[in-house]
This record gives C-alpha cells, sequence and structure tokens, in this order.
C-alpha cells in the first residue's frame, strides 16, 4: 500500500496542501511550522477518524475557517482508492472512491461505510467504527504506531505490543504476513514443492482433486475399467466353471453309464451267443436228421439199383443160356422137319395100293383126331405161354404198383416236407411281418420320443429366449423408469452429500458461540435474530438482556444502525458461504431436474434410480446368461424340425404296414409293453429270413425231387398202364390156365397119345413098311412137334428175359441217374460233418446255460436302456462341451487372470497413490503445523533482520534484539547482557525503532511515514539510515517529514519534495 | 541310440533330408495389463519383433518349411495393427518355402477370425503362406514329406485332433508331420482344452508331432522314436514361464532308422526374471548384472534400512527403472517395494539446521493416526527435498 497523493484542506494552520507522492523514498521538507506533522495527522484522520469523530478536533482550521477536510488517494494491491472526509464533530462526510486508472474515480461507500471498509482494507488492529463503548480519539494499535508515529513518540513503537491492539487484525494481517516473511528460502521451496505434489491431488479444501489431469480421475478411470473388465470376464469365468463342473460331473455319469452299457452289452452278447447256440444245435440236430434221410434214402437207392442191376445181369446170362437153347432148338426143329419130309416122301411111295384107301381114310381120321388133339394141345400151349405172359405182365404192373407206391409215399412225404415248410415260412413271415411291425412301432416311439426331447429341448430355448427378452425388456423399462425419475446418479449423491456435509462444516466452525449483554435505552427499539430465529428483547433501562447464539447475531436498530456479529471471522464466513453456494450450485439443478424440493427425496429417488438400475443390471445379467443357455435355438429349431420329419415318415411307414382299419395312434398305444430296440428286432427279422430263405432252398430242393419222383411215378404209371392194358388185352382165363396147366396139358397129351395109338394101330394095318415108315413118320413128327413146342417156349422165354432186362436196364439207369445226382459219399460226409457238428454243439452247450428268447429279450431292454442313458449323457456332454467351447473355458480362464492381474494393478497403484499423496498431504501438513508454530512467534521472525541490521548499523555492537511473540520489544542484548530500551540512549532508542518500523512496514508491504525522526543520530549512522532507506524504498513507500532534506540528498532513489510549493498556509481571519 | 532310432546331428547336412522351423504361441496383440503402459506397450510389440527373428532364423538355417502351431494371435480378430504387421512380415520375403498357419484355441477359425477366407488379412497373404482351414489339411513338401494339420475351430474344446488326421497307409514311405495345437496332459478335474493323447505321433504313423499351447519348450516323452515337441512361445508371456523365448529346427536324416532330431534356437530377446533383494548390497549387486536391459524384473524389496540406504535404495530403483530424465537400466522393472521399510527410530540427518525439519520429522514419527507407511512415505519425500535443495 501507498500513497499517491494528499490533499488537505482547513486542517490545523494549513489552508490547502496538495502533495503527490511516489512509491520509493519521499523525502518531503520544509521549514518548521510548515505543517509537516499535520499532514502527517491529516493522512492518520483520514485513515483512521470517523468524520464525525470529535478526535477530529485536532484538525480544526486554527484560523475558524471551514471544516477540516483530507483526501487521500493510495493504491492497494495494485488497486487506486481515495478517501476523502470533511471532518464535524457529530456530523461530517466521508467518501470512499475507487478507480481503474487512477483518473476516474467512482464512490464505493459514503458515510459509516467509509470507515468500515476502511477498517477492514487495512486491518491495523484498530477497533471498526461506531458503537458504544469503543475506544475513543484516534485508534492506536502497533501497526499506526509503526506506520504513522508521531515525531514526539521517537520511541513509542519499543513500548507496546500487539496486546495493546483492540481487535486481532493487526496480528492476523502481520501474522499472515510474517509466516511469508519467516520462512527459510529453502523450507519455502520446500513447502511449495510439498504444496505442488499436494496441489496435483488436493483441493484447497483438502477434497481429492477432479478432472483430466487428475490422477485419482486417471485412477478412478482404470479401476472402473478394470473391475468392469473384471466383473465381464468372471461372469463368462463362473459360466465357465458351471459348464465344466457340468462337463466333468458327465464325464463321469458317461464313465459309469458306458461302464454299465458295456456290462449290459457282454451280458446280452452273451445271452445271445448261448441263445444262438442252442438254436444252432437245434438247427444242427433238424440238419442232421435231413442228412441221415439222405443217407438212407441214398442207400435204399443205391441198394435197389444193385439188386436192379444183378437182375439185369441174370436176365443177360438167361438170355444168352435161352438164346443159345433156342438156337439148338431152331436147328433141331430144323433138322426134324427135313427127317419128317423124307418120312412123308417114303410113305407117299409106300401106300400107292387097294386097301389102301380105307385104312387112309381112317388113318385120316385118326390122323384128324390126332391132329385135332395136337392142336388143341398147340392152341393150349399157346394159351399158356400168352397166360404166362400175362403172368408176367401182372407181376409186373405189381411191382411197378409197388414202386408208385413207394414214389407216391416218397413224394407224399417230400410234399409233407415241403408243406410243414410252408406252414413254417407262412409262420415265420407272419414273425416277421409281426417284427417289421414291431420295428416301425419301436423306431416311431424311439422318433416320437427323439421329437419329443427335441421339441422340449428347442421348447426350453425358446423359453430361455422368452425369458431374456422379458428380462432385457424388464430391464429397459426399469432403466427408462430410471432415466423418468431424473434422478440424481451416485456421484451427483455423493457430489450433494459432500457439498452438504462441506456446508455443515463450514457452519459447524462458523458456531464458535456468541454472546450478547443488550441494554435498550428508552425510545430505542432493536429487533434481534440469533441464528436466524428472533429473540425477544424487554424493554426498559437497565435491562439487560443476554442473547446467546451459536454462529450469527443479529441486531437490527431501525433508523439507526445494524450489527451483525458473526461466529468464526471472515475466512470461515467466506468458506460458509462458499460452501452455501456451493451446495446450491450442486443442488438446484438437481432438485430442478428431479422436480422435487429437498435433498432428501433427491436421495430417495437416487436410491429408488439405483435400485431400479441394480434391478436392471440383474435383469440384464439374467438375459446374458438365459441367451447363452438358449444359444443353439436355431440348431435346435432344425433339428426338430429333422426329427419331426422323421417321425412323420416312421408314422407313414407304419401306417402303410398297418393297413386300413388300425390308426396308427392305436396302435402305438394298444400295447404297454414297450418295444424292443430296433436293432435287435432287425437282427431277429434277417435271422428269420434267413431261415425262411434256407427254408425255401430246402422245399425247392424237395420239390425238385418230388418234381423228379412224379416223372418217374408218371414214367411208371404209364408202364403200368401199358402192362395193364396189354393184360386187359387177355380174352381168357390165363389165371385158370396157368393153375390147371399140368392137369390139361396131361389130359391132352393122353388124348393125343391115344389118337396118335389109334392112328399108330390104323396104321399098322397097313403095310409093316408103310406103317413102319408111317411110325417113324410119326415118330418124328412127334419130335418135330416138341422141338418146335420147346423151340418156341425157348422163344418165349427168350422174349421173357429179354424184355426183363430191358425193363431192368431201364430201372438201372434211372436208379442210377438218381444216385448220380444224389453223391451218396458227400451225403454221409455232410452226415458225418453234422454229427460231428452236433456233438461238438451238445459238448459246448454242456456249459451254455440254458436260455430263452424271452430272457434274451429282457437283458436286450437292460442293454438298450443303458445304451439310451450312455446316448442321453452324451448328447448332454456333447452340448454341454458344445456350451464350454462358446464361454471359452481355459480362455475364459486365461482372461479372468489378466482382468484380475490388471485390477489388483491398478488397485496397488491405487494404493500407492494413496501412500504418495497421502504422505505428501501429512508432510504438507506436518510442515505448516510446524511452521506455523515456529511462526506464531511473530517477534522471532523479526529478530533476525532488525537485528542484522541492528548488528550492521551498530559494527558489531548490539546482538540480538529480544522481540516477544506480541511483537513487545523487550530490550537488546548489549555489552554481553540483556539490556531493556531504556537503558540505551535516545538515539539508539531511536534508531532500533526505526528499525523495526521499517520492517514491520516491509513485513506489511505498507508505507512508513517517519516524521522528522533521526534527530539525534550521528551522521555516520544517518549515512547508514539514508542508505538502509533508499534501499527499502526498493519495496516500499517511505515519507520522510524533516526540515533538513540534505541529510537525505543522497539516499539511494530519494525524491524530495518541497512541501513550501504545496502547502498554503492560513491566515487569521480579519 | 533311443528307443530303435539313433539321432542324427543337425550338421551333417548331407544326412538331412528335411529341415523344418516350428514355432507356435506368438500371441500377437497380447496386453500386459499388470504392467505400465509404456511397459506393456513394450511387451506388446516385442511379440512382433520376436516373429521377425523366428522367420529371419529359417532363413538362415535355409529350413524347408516353417510351421506355426497356433495361438498366433492372442484373440480371433486381432487389431488391424497386428495382423497389417504380420503382414508385411510375410510380403517383405520373397520366399518359396511354405509357411503354415495353424489357428489355436486362442484364434480359433471361425467367421470374423483373421483366418476366415473373409478377413482381408487371409485374402492378403502371399502365396507361399498356407492357413489350415479344415481338419484333415494336408500339405506335401516336396515328394517325401507331407505335412497334416487340424485347426481348433473353438476357443475351448475336447476334441483331439491328432486323432483327425489320416493314419499312416501301407507303403507310404514319407516323411509324416502333424500339426495341432492342444495340450498333450490331461489330470483329474483339470480344464484340459483340446486334449491330445500321450504315443499319438507313434500311433498315427508320424515322423514328427509340432504342437503349441504350452509356453515353454518341451519334448513330451523324450527319447520317444517320433519327437512330440511345443517349441513353446518366442517370447514369454508372464512370469515364471521356463524355457521360453525358442524355436525349434527339426532335422529329419535319410536314414530312416533314425529318428528327428530337434534343436532348441533363442529368438525371443526378453528373459522374465524375479530377484528379491533382502539387503542394500543385494541391490547393488543386481544393478551391476548384466543384460538388464533385456531383462523384464519383478524386483521384491525385503528390508529395513535407515533413511540414508532407504532413500539410496529409492534411488537405485529409480536407477534401475529409470525416470523422465533416465534410461532404465532394466529393460521392464517391476517393484514391489511393500516389505521396503524405514528403520523407525533411526535419526534423519538433513545436513543443515533447519529445526522446521527436525520438529516435522519428529511430529511425523509421533503421529499415531496416520498409517506407518504414509509417514515412511512422507518421512523420505522430506529427506529428499531437503537433499534435493542442498
Amino acid at each position: 500500500m501507498w500513497i499517491r497523493r494528499l490533499e488537505v484542506s482547513d486542517c490545523a494552520g494549513i489552508a490547502d496542501a496538495s502533495v503527490d507522492l511516489e512509491s520509493g523514498l519521499n523525502v518531503l521538507h520544509g521549514p518548521n511550522e510548515l505543517g509537516k506533522s499535520t499532514l502527517v495527522e491529516a493522512v492518520r484522520a483520514v485513515l483512521l477518524l470517523q468524520s464525525g469523530s470529535s478526535a477530529a478536533a485536532a484538525l480544526d482550521d486554527w484560523h475558524g475557517g471551514g471544516q477540516p477536510s483530507v483526501g487521500l488517494t493510495f493504491e492497494r494491491d495494485e488497486q487506486v482508492w481515495r478517501v476523502r472526509k470533511t471532518f464535524k464533530r457529530g456530523g461530517g462526510q466521508a467518501f470512499l472512491e475507487f478507480s481503474r486508472d487512477g483518473r476516474d474515480f467512482s464512490t464505493d461507500s459514503r458515510g459509516r461505510e467509509v470507515d468500515g471498509k476502511l477498517n477492514e482494507m487495512l486491518g491495523w488492529g484498530a477497533s471498526p467504527p461506531g458503537g458504544r463503548g469503543g475506544p475513543r480519539g484516534m485508534p492506536s494499535t502497533l501497526i499506526t504506531t509503526a506506520l504513522l508515529g508521531r515525531q514526539d513518540e521517537v520511541a513509542a513503537i519499543l513500548e507496546g505490543g500487539l496486546a495493546d491492539d483492540p481487535t486481532e487484525s493487526g496480528r492476523e494481517q502481520l501474522m499472515r504476513a510474517l509466516e511469508g516473511l519467516s520462512e527459510d528460502p529453502r523450507l519455502k521451496k520446500l513447502l511449495d514443492s510439498v504444496q505442488e505434489k499436494v496441489d496435483e491431488a488436493y483441493t484447497a479444501t483438502g477434497r481429492r482433486r477432479g478432472g483430466a489431469a487428475s490422477p485419482w480421475t486417471r485412477l478412478k478411470d482404470e479401476l472402473r475399467a478394470a473391475e468392469t473388465r473384471q466383473q465381464e470376464v468372471r461372469v463368462r469365468q463362473e459360466e465357465s466353471e458351471v459348464v465344466r463342473g457340468r462337463v466333468n460331473e458327465l464325464r463321469r455319469e458317461q464313465a459309469e453309464a458306458e461302464a454299465a452299457h458295456e456290462a449290459a452289452a457282454r451280458a446280452l452278447a452273451e445271452a445271445r451267443k448261448a441263445l444262438e447256440r442252442h438254436q444252432r444245435r437245434a438247427e444242427a440236430r433238424d440238419s442232421f436228421r435231413a442228412a441221415e434221410e439222405d443217407v438212407s434214402r441214398i442207400e435204399t437207392q443205391t441198394r435197389m439199383c444193385g439188386e436192379k442191376a444183378r437182375g439185369a445181369d441174370e436176365a443177360r446170362g438167361q438170355i444168352v443160356e435161352l438164346s443159345s437153347e433156342h438156337d439148338g432148338l431152331v436147328g433141331k426143329v430144323a433138322r426134324l422137319a427135313e427127317r419128317l419130309e423124307a418120312a412123308r416122301a417114303r410113305i407117299r411111295e409106300l401106300e400107292a395100293g387097294g386097301d389102301e384107301q380105307r385104312r387112309r381114310l381112317r388113318e385120316q381120321a385118326a390122323e384128324n383126331a390126332r391132329l385135332e388133339t395136337a392142336g388143341e394141345l398147340e392152341t393150349f400151349d399157346r394159351q399158356v405161354r400168352d397166360a404166362e405172359r400175362f403172368a408176367e405182365l401182372d407181376r409186373q404192373i405189381g411191382e411197378l404198383d409197388g414202386r408208385i407206391e413207394a414214389e407216391e409215399r416218397n413224394r407224399a412225404q417230400a410234399e409233407g416236407l415241403i408243406e410243414t415248410a410252408d406252414q413254417e415260412t407262412a409262420a415265420d413271415r407272419r414273425r416277421i411281418e409281426e417284427l417289421r411291425l414291431e420295428r416301425l412301432r419301436a423306431r416311431c416311439l424311439a422318433l416320437e420320443e427323439d421329437l419329443k426331447r427335441r421339441a422340449r429341448e428347442h421348447e426350453e430355448a425358446r423359453n430361455h429366449l422368452r425369458a431374456a427378452a422379458a428380462a432385457e425388456d424388464e430391464a429397459a423399462s426399469l432403466r427408462k423408469a430410471a432415466a423418468d425419475l431424473r434422478a440424481p446418479n451416485r456421484e451427483e449423491i455423493e457430489r450433494l452429500k459432500r457439498a452438504e456435509d462441506d456446508r455443515r462444516l463450514a457452519r459447524a466452525k462458523l458456531a464458535v458461540g456468541l454472546a450478547v449483554d443488550l441494554e435498550l435505552q428508552s425510545g430505542v427499539e432493536a429487533e434481534v435474530r440469533a441464528d436466524d430465529q428472533p429473540e425477544a428483547v424487554p424493554y426498559g433501562e437497565g435491562r439487560h438482556t443476554e442473547i446467546e447464539a451459536r454462529r450469527e447475531l443479529r441486531l437490527d436498530f431501525p433508523g439507526v444502525a445494524m450489527v451483525r456479529v458473526r461466529g468464526g471471522g471472515r475466512e470461515l464466513a467466506a468458506a460458509a458461504e462458499a460452501a452455501e453456494r456451493e451446495l446450491v450450485a450442486v443442488r438446484r439443478p438437481l432438485l430442478e431436474r428431479a422436480g422435487v424440493s429437498s435433498s432428501a427425496e433427491l436421495e430417495e429417488l437416487g436410491r429408488r434410480a439405483e435400485s431400479m438400475l441394480g434391478t436392471a443390471e440383474e435383469e440384464e445379467r439374467n438375459a446374458a446368461g438365459e441367451k447363452i443357455r438358449a444359444e443353439g435355438t436355431e440348431g435346435l429349431e432344425r433339428e426338430e424340425a429333422l426329427a419331426r420329419g422323421a417321425r412323420d415318415r416312421g408314422r407313414r411307414e407304419l401306417a402303410d404296414a398297418l393297413g386300413d382299419g388300425v390308426s396308427v395312434e392305436e396302435h402305438l398305444q394298444s400295447r404297454e409293453a414297450p418295444p424292443r430296440p430296433e436293432p435287435d428286432v432287425s437282427k431277429q427279422i434277417e435271422e428269420l429270413e434267413a431261415r425262411v430263405d434256407k427254408r425255401r432252398e430246402r422245399c425247392r430242393e424237395l420239390e425238385s425231387a418230388v418234381e423228379r419222383a412224379a416223372g418217374d411215378l408218371e414214367r411208371d404209371r404209364r408202364e403200368r398202364d401199358a402192362r395193364r392194358n396189354d393184360l386187359s388185352r387177355a380174352d381168357f382165363d390165363w389165371r385158370g390156365v396157368l393153375a390147371d396147366v399140368e392137369r390139361r396139358r396131361s389130359e391132352m397129351e393122353r388124348r393125343l397119345e391115344a389118337a396118335e395109338g389109334t392112328l399108330r394101330a390104323v396104321r399098322a394095318e397097313a403095310a409093316s413098311e408103310v406103317e413102319e415108315a408111317r411110325g417113324r413118320l410119326e415118330a418124328m413128327r412127334a419130335d418135330h412137334a416138341a422141338a418146335v413146342a420147346e423151340r418156341d417156349k425157348a422163344a418165349l422165354k427168350l422174349a421173357a428175359a429179354r424184355e426183363r432186362l430191358a425193363r431192368l436196364k431201364g430201372e438201372v439207369e434211372m436208379l442210377e441217374g438218381a444216385l448220380e445226382r444224389e453223391d451218396a459219399a458227400s451225403a454221409r460226409e455232410e452226415r458225418e460233418r453234422r454229427r460231428k457238428v452236433l456233438a461238438e454243439l451238445d459238448e459246448d452247450l454242456a456249459e451254455t446255460p440254458a436260455v430263452d428268447a424271452v430272457e434274451v429279450e429282457r437283458i436286450a431292454r437292460q442293454a438298450e436302456a443303458a445304451e439310451k442313458e450312455v446316448s442321453r449323457i452324451n448328447a448332454e456332454l456333447l452340448r454341454q462341451r458344445g456350451a464350454l467351447e462358446q464361454v471359452g473355458g481355459a480362455y475364459a480362464e486365461e482372461q479372468a487372470l489378466q482382468a484380475s492381474e490388471r485390477f489388483k494393478t491398478v488397485r496397488k497403484r491405487e494404493e500407492e497413490t494413496e501412500i504418495e499423496y497421502e504422505a505428501w498431504k501429512l508432510l504438507g501438513e506436518t510442515l505448516m503445523d510446524v511452521e506455523k508454530k515456529e511462526t506464531a512467534h511473530l517477534g522471532r521472525a523479526l529478530v533476525g533482520p532488525v537485528s542484522e541490521r541492528i548488528s550492521d548499523l551498530t559494527g558489531g555492537r548490539y546482538g540480538d534484539v529480544a522481540i516477544g511473540p506480541e511483537l513487545d520489544a523487550g530490550g537488546i542484548r548489549f555489552a554481553g547482557a540483556e539490556r531493556r530500551f531504556s537503558e540505551l540512549s535516545v538515539g539508539a532508542r531511536e534508531q532500533i525503532a526505526i528499525l523495526l518500523r521499517i520492517s514491520i512496514a516491509e513485513t506489511l508491504g505498507a508505507f512508513v511515514i517517519l516524521d522528522d525522526q533521526l534527530t539525534q543520530t550521528d551522521s555516520r549512522r544517518l549515512a547508514w539510515l539514508r542508505d538502509l532507506l533508499g534501499n527499502a524504498a526498493a519495496r516500499i513507500q517511505i515519507v520522510v517529514m524533516t526540515c533538513h532534506p540534505e541529510d537525505y540528498e543522497e539516499a539511494p532513489g530519494a525524491r524530495i519534495v518541497d512541501l513550501t510549493r504545496c502547502i498554503r498556509r492560513s491566515a487569521p481571519t480579519a | 541310440m533311443t528307443d530303435g532310432r539313433q539321432e542324427v546331428h543337425p550338421l551333417e547336412e548331407n544326412d538331412v533330408a528335411l529341415k523344418l522351423l516350428h514355432t507356435a504361441d506368438w500371441h500377437l496383440g497380447r496386453r500386459f495389463p499388470s504392467f505400465e503402459k509404456g511397459q506393456e506397450e513394450r511387451l506388446t510389440r516385442a511379440r512382433l519383433e520376436a516373429v521377425r527373428r523366428t522367420f529371419d532364423l529359417a532363413a538362415s538355417s535355409d529350413v524347408d518349411a516353417v510351421l506355426c502351431a497356433g495361438d498366433l494371435f492372442d484373440e480371433p480378430s486381432p487389431e488391424e495393427l497386428w495382423w497389417q504387421g504380420l503382414l508385411k512380415e510375410f510380403q517383405r520375403r520373397e520366399w518359396r518355402r511354405p509357411v503354415v498357419l495353424l489357428p489355436g484355441n486362442h484364434d480359433p477359425i471361425g467367421r470374423g477370425a483373421a483366418y476366415h477366407a473373409d478377413h482381408p488379412f487371409r485374402q492378403s497373404l502371399p502365396a507361399y503362406v498356407h492357413v489350415v482351414d479344415r481338419r484333415g489339411w494336408e500339405l506335401p513338401i516336396g515328394d517325401d514329406a507331407v505335412v497334416y494339420a487340424s485347426p481348433c475351430e473353438s476357443k475351448a474344446g475336447q476334441t483331439d485332433l491328432v486323432a483327425s488326421l489320416p493314419r499312416r497307409e501301407p507303403g507310404d514311405e514319407r516323411f509324416r508331420i502333424g500339426l495341432v495345437h492342444g495340450q498333450t496332459f490331461d489330470m483329474e478335474d483339470h480344464q484340459t482344452n483340446f486334449p491330445i493323447a500321450r504315443g499319438s505321433a507313434a500311433e498315427r504313423g508320424f515322423d514328427y508331432l509340432a504342437l503349441g499351447d504350452t509356453h515353454g519348450f518341451r519334448e513330451v516323452e523324450p527319447g520317444a522314436a517320433a519327437p512330440t515337441v511345443y517349441p513353446g512361445a518366442p517370447e514369454a508371456t508372464t512370469f515364471g514361464e521356463r524355457d521360453a523365448g525358442h524355436a525349434a529346427i527339426v532335422f529329419f536324416p535319410r536314414d530312416r532308422r533314425r529318428r528327428a532330431h530337434v534343436l532348441q534356437e533363442r529368438v525371443g530377446r526378453w528373459t522374465w526374471r524375479e530377484e528379491t533383494c533382502r539387503s542394500m548390497d543385494e541391490l547393488r549387486r543386481l544393478k551391476e548384472a548384466p543384460n538388464l536391459r533385456k531383462t523384464v524384473l519383478r524386483l521384491v524389496l525385503e528390508m529395513e534400512l535407515p533413511m540414508a540406504e532407504y532413500d539410496e535404495a529409492e534411488r537405485l530403483v529409480t536407477e534401475l527403472g529409470g525416470s523422465m530424465a533416465s534410461t532404465p537400466l532394466v529393460g521392464v522393472l517391476v517393484v514391489e517395494r511393500s516389505g521396503l521399510r524405514l528403520a523407525s527410530d533411526a535419526p534423519i540427518d538433513f545436513g543443515s539446521e533447519m529445526t522446521v525439519l527436525q520438529a516435522a520429522v519428529e511430529r511425523l514419527r509421533a503421529n499415531a493416526l496416520a498409517r506407518p507407511e504414509v509417514v515412511e512415505k512422507a518421512l523420505h519425500h522430506l529427506y529428499t527435498l531437503a537433499r534435493e535443495q542442498g
């Protein structure tokens, strides 16, 4: 603060004066009585006295002119102020003006306000203006003494202290100033460094700094990002863990189910094997029997063939013999016929005589009888031969009948076998159809079950999707509702709370406790408010009222004054106002936005919104979870469609198989027993079909045999029929002939012999020679006839033998043909092989438990159930593995680990940063605290510079000056002991006082007016002090009033002002 | 001789019928969130540099083919700068030798993946670079060798991909090399990813099974007739990964009675190391340790020191880690200093008469409300400031 201009009028002996000053050393000189001290008093008065103060009487114009008036223009903190006062007891005028450029001024305040404002602006420890009971006269404080010390009170500064000041404002200002002054530059630099660090992280109020440059902001952002990432990854990892757990569980279930299935499959395989062995044994037994029958049939045929061949061989032998015999008989007949013709010729020669004619007649009759008998015999023989031929035909017919009967029996047996096979085949086919139906039913049911399962899975997935959509809708609805609330977010709430806490704290700091003892004089009214609450005040003189408040007391004396007493001082009040403004600034937009009227409502809204957002987040997490669970819905839908198509195809096949009359549904629901597995049924169908095929092959063989047998039978029948036809041509009783052949032949041979005897007797009557010739002829004829009969008989035998041979050859050929087709050896080998197989199977079966198809079917159902379980687990495992692939498995763990590391790193960094900045803050607070303790001793701050200057001034004769905490100068170290100032010379006291005053002015950065000082100082010290003033004037304004300007002419930068040019003395009125 | 087949020395070039470079687990684009931003960038960049060194090794070794066994990118859809960087590595080499890229569980093939046919990375690959994009993938290498491979198609899976490769046909006398990504171990309740059964190489008739996944170099079943090898990551991804930083050069001998020889070649720049210092001497010695600039060091300080040594320790740590004004001695430094304590009652010499500072020390030490570590730090700040200001 420095004085730019001083204008005075009508003050003491000065009519008017106007002095312009500069910021450095101003040496104002003039002769005695010019009014130098009046100017100093005018400065003092304009700054410290109210315009109506009686203390201004000292300025009254000595010559009774106008009212004393003073104008002072000064600059403070680079602002220009002008105070103008016209002093009049009980009245006067005061103006405080402000200028930005130092030329044009505008009024800042007037009247009483000027003094209040000046008092506050100067802060010199003087009482505020007004009020009763205050100090009267010119205010005097340590600072006014230091800066405006009177000429006659040179050493006054050494006699008082801050303790005598009426208010603390001087102390506070000095403390503020001395805090800086007292600092060691290193300490200050250190404190600056610390504060710089603290400022990086904290605001002036100690809160963590916000904004982009704040370390907390970066950390907070990083931490939030890391936390968000960690939560995201953790959700995925948890999902992965759940799925992995399920996969592990399914693996165990899979192992168990596979073991169970394996055991069941093993049991089933063993049971099937046993059943198959039993079936194979039965088949082997049947096969063996069939082979045995084949061998037996072939052996019979072979035997018959042998017999027939032997018969043929016999017939061939007979034919040879009979041919030889027949040839011999033919020759014999020829020879007898020649001899007979010769004998007849001889008789014809002998019968040329008379009686001979009669005898010849008798002989002719005898001959005729004999010929008739011979013819009869010959006919009989022919009949016998025919009868024998017929008998042979009959025998052949009988034989053919036997054969036909055997063949028919064989064919019937084969046909029976075929029929049985056909029946079995039909039964098997029916069984196959049943099994096919069962298989279709099993397939239908399995497909139905598969469709249901897929539909369930699809429906579950759709449910998950619906649930996800519902959760998302709910979340969106909640978020919208939360947004509609227009509630403050958490940070805004926290900011609001901080602002409220700050306001509460600031208010609490103001609540220092105030008490006023009020006594209202009669006629004076007052309105009193304690902490904004009205207080009743009793009226009447002598009635005291003690009014208490915690932070503010307001006493309004209408028309007179308003007194406002605040607790805590200006800084705390400013802090409280700032806190209030901050609260309003924070709260108002929130209240307006939310449409509520209180912080509580805001908090409630915030809680509701947060709750809604929390629920929304939960819903969104649920939705995400549901979506994950619903993954693959499209695939499931396709699978369901495929399963439905497969089911429909299965049902159509079943419907086709069922035909009309039975619906698929009825069929599927008709049986309670569940169908066996499709593979088992298929296998059984295949086995049955194989059996049917095998049987069909056997039937074809049998049918072929029957066909062959039918051919044989037909041929035999035709042959028999031919024989019968031949036999039917028999026109006589050939059986009777054959039955009576010997008797009749004997009788005819006897009659023939009789006829021949008669003939011979007749012929005996002829000439002996003729007779003899005739006798010989007759003998010859008999021989010839016998030979012819024998020859014919042989021919018949030969024909019969040839016929038999032909028949036997035909039979042998037929049998051989049949045998050629049969291969007896192979049949026997086959029979032996089958016998062996049967024996082996019997041996195997000894250790094979008996098992039937029902048991096998039961075990198969168990195996099927176990297989289904394995399939189910495999499908679930596949699905879960698919899910694991989606959520990431180990990848998710890795991501979680990284996110966790990131979070820990940021947390660690946050902790380190906290420690770092808390340490800086703690260090700063500690240093400030310690330093404050040090500087609270104000004297200690001034001891150094003052003592140094004194020592320099005195050439080291004086030691440290003793200055107390209240700047009460106690004494000085001199000549080895502490000396009171009163013990020093006037000059020394004067010099020490000036040094102290300059130090205080330097401390405050204020002007100092030295009114005719250093009058007791020698020239050497004066020179030293002149230099000191010149140097100090570089920092502060020094105004020296002197009547010896030459003492200061050499002072560096001194501006010498001749006051005689500035002051017009007043003259006595006439 | 091992298992009936004899090793072939790699230097006997005339005996070598085929030479391959086998690498894996580049993890291009991998982040290192537990490091400071600058350190993270260095470590992330280092991965592409390691790939460059790996290809240089392939060129200098004049291998017949380069097999890259999966996890080449850290994620299926890496940022463009990573696949562009790799693409440049390919494009700047005028090679004829085939390079086979196998998708691993970190970068499985699928829609949106860099390996997908629609992706610009895949579309821009030179002709000599092949991507395994289906199971049972096959690539003949000359007339005498063939590579069979199957890619990962998801981030997790339980499929043994070796089982998807064809067995050796009778009469097939070629060198058969299997290439898959997966894990050869299977512990109870351990989340095995793409498990590979032991003995797969022999069972499938391979002469060499090239694997990827494990970050350390490892030969599974050492001495087996058909080597099964993880080359490991060319640069480690975390502390504690042993034998990371290598590629494998595989020599196939002409003499088919001898097994392939596998040479472990270093391609990594960085060594990951953890050190605990319990005394100032240990810390001072650490500063003199060689190759610190190529080291990722986690330094744990476990010691209680008077202020002067405490301050020295802090300065040494600053020297190791570098500052705005000094180059770091250690490539990447992470310091765990929670075990570094200031001796509670040792005097602190400020070197000048600053009673305020001494008073502050007393005040700080007497402060029972503040956390000890905050007090220690404040004391050290005070000491440092006082020292710096002389």
